[in-house]
């Protein structure tokens, strides 16, 4: 056997979990539906922001434009963050943890590549978010979307580091993902998904100072809204990089902790 | 691969359950299984039957003892999974939405198993284990009977050097599980270097087969050896066939009686 089969199982389990999903037609309607429906309601609601609120006018103070992002990227940051967890729980529930867990390729890999197609979906639905809100009067034509598309991909990664350590609570607790739970009621309130932080009071501004995702987004509406170039993107990006060299081996210490910890209890399939 | 008298080899191998109170599963067991054997698990419900399986599939971890299993130690898990095929539940142990052949796909992935030389080996199973008219049906529309075969096949697809069956007939019918019983014989033929190492309650089904019989119970080891000599070291009558033997050794050692169920 090959010293590891690490790239050519991440392929498989992409390949299965896109032909499982192809049996889901209707489901694939249906979150483009609600999609659709979110980017017009919000349409609607911005109507109702006049004038330029604090922490809109560096975006240029259209809150539709604001609001996008946020919904946009909450979905594939949501991906990150509860992808693992959600894998691990499926496979439970289906009964095929327990038959992954006995290949030679380590269980890690396999929860790791059962997160690949959700992400590439969410990346998708993403891109819809946009267009739909582009379609809408968003101002994004002077957007620079190489350096957009790094934020995201350096936040997903550090935001996986949160997520690897929800699975392993998924792991130990089996129910009840705290610490999902915690960063996503969090990130909606403190991140600026969907309204500026400088409108919070001064100690929850700073408390969001800890999610990457507050990072993220404000990387993301300055390279998007304000098509803000590599250099001045930078603050975010290095902050980024810090949470992911410390979430990112936090999370995959914390699995590997869970993952022997289930072995010793015996209680790796059950849910 | 390492050269090996004993596919499996079991010395100390203990495991409680930590909880309130903890629960020990199995009390100190030893064993060996040779190449080319075939042994058959013998317990009630709550033996630590399945504990003995996942710790040599290294599902689970023991307290103490030592186990090799296809040469390697259990420590070495990736060496030993690559090695062993293993059926713990037939039933759902499969992507329901996919169908057979997709789900075999990605399980011999695993073990290089790609390509031309998965269909070549999907093919050889496909005729040997009679998977022809539903490996293209989705796992979900199967019958327990056939994802059972289709476990089997998962699990032999690797051409593995020891098998870990943990009740593999469980969901089978008395014809059926004859005939998967006869499938494994047919892989020790032709593997003759193979192990099999199962449990199963269908003592009709597994007698022509096994010539070796371990019974547990409670977590201790009561018995091993082949039947006929066990019947006569525990001063047992003799009987016209090995599965009344089998019978009447697990009822001997566990206080129960048990159907046959062939």
């Amino acid at each position: 056997m090959a010293a590891n089969n690490w790239g050519p199982m991440l392929w498989m389990t992409f390949r299965r979990d896109v032909r499982i999903a192809l049996t889901y037609r209707l489901a694939f309607v249906l979150r483009f539906l609600s999609t659709l429906f979110q980017v017009v309601v919000f349409y609607f609601i911005s109507k109702l922001v006049t004038g330029s609120p604090a922490g809109l006018e560096r975006y240029g103070g259209d809150y539709f434009a604001y609001a996008l992002i946020g919904l946009a990227f909450l979905r594939l940051f949501n991906i990150s963050l509860t992808g693992y967890a959600n894998a691990i729980t499926e496979a439970q529930q289906m009964g095929t943890l327990e038959a992954q867990a006995l290949l030679p390729t380590p269980l890690q890999i396999l929860i790791f590549g059962a997160n690949l197609w959700p992400y590439l979906y969410a990346f998708g639905e993403t891109i819809v978010y946009l267009l739909l809100g582009l379609a809408l009067g968003a101002p994004l034509a002077g957007a620079n979307v190489s350096g957009a598309v790094v934020v995201a991909l350096l936040a997903s990664v550090a935001i996986s580091g949160l997520g690897l350590m929800g699975a392993s609570v998924i792991l130990v607790f089996k129910r009840g993902n705290a610490v999902s739970w915690v960063v996503e009621a969090a990130a909606g309130l403190l991140a600026g998904t969907y309204f500026p932080p400088e409108l919070l009071p001064g100690p929850l501004q700073k408390l969001s100072y800890l999610l990457p995702h507050t990072f993220a987004l404000a990387g993301l509406r300055q390279a998007l809204l304000t098509g803000a170039s590599f250099a001045q993107l930078m603050p975010s990006l290095l902050a980024l990089l810090a949470f992911a060299l410390v979430l990112v081996p936090a999370g995959v210490l914390s699995l590997q902790w869970a993952l022997r910890r289930a072995q010793i209890k015996g209680n790796l399939a059950q849910y | 691969m390492t050269s090996h008298p004993d596919a499996i080899r079991v010395e100390g191998l203990a495991k409680t359950y930590p909880g309130k109170p903890p629960v020990q599963a199995l009390h100190p067991v030893s064993f060996a299984v040779g190449a080319g054997e075939m042994a058959v698990v013998l317990g009630p419900n709550g033996a630590g039957k399945t504990t003995l399986f996942k710790i040599l599939a290294t599902l689970l971890r023991p307290d103490a003892g030592e186990a090799r299993v296809a040469g390697h130690s259990l420590a070495e898990s990736r060496a030993v999974r690559a090695r062993i095929g293993v059926i713990t539940d037939p039933d759902r142990s499969f992507f329901w939405r996919l169908n057979g052949r997709e789900n075999l796909r990605f399980f011999a992935a695993a073990y290089d198993l790609r390509g031309s030389a998965f269909e070549q080996r999907l093919d050889e199973l496909v005729e040997a284990l009679g998977l022809g008219e539903f490996i293209t049906r989705r796992v979900g529309s199967l019958s327990s009977g056939q994802r059972g075969r289709l476990a089997l096949a998962r699990a032999l697809c690797h051409r593995p050097t020891v098998l870990l069956l943990d009740e593999p007939t469980r969901s089978l019918d008395p014809a059926a599980a004859g005939a998967f019983m006869q499938l494994l014989g047919d892989y020790l033929q032709q593997q003759p270097q193979a192990s099999i190492l199962l449990s199963t309650h269908r003592l009709g089904a597994v007698a022509p087969f096994v010539r070796r019989a371990l019974i547990l119970a409670q977590g201790r080891l009561l018995a091993d050896g082949p039947p006929e000599q066990l019947i006569q070291q525990a001063g047992l009558p003799e009987t016209a066939t090995r599965t009344e033997a089998l019978a009447q050794l697990y009822a001997h050692y566990t206080g129960t009686e048990t159907q046959y169920g062939r």
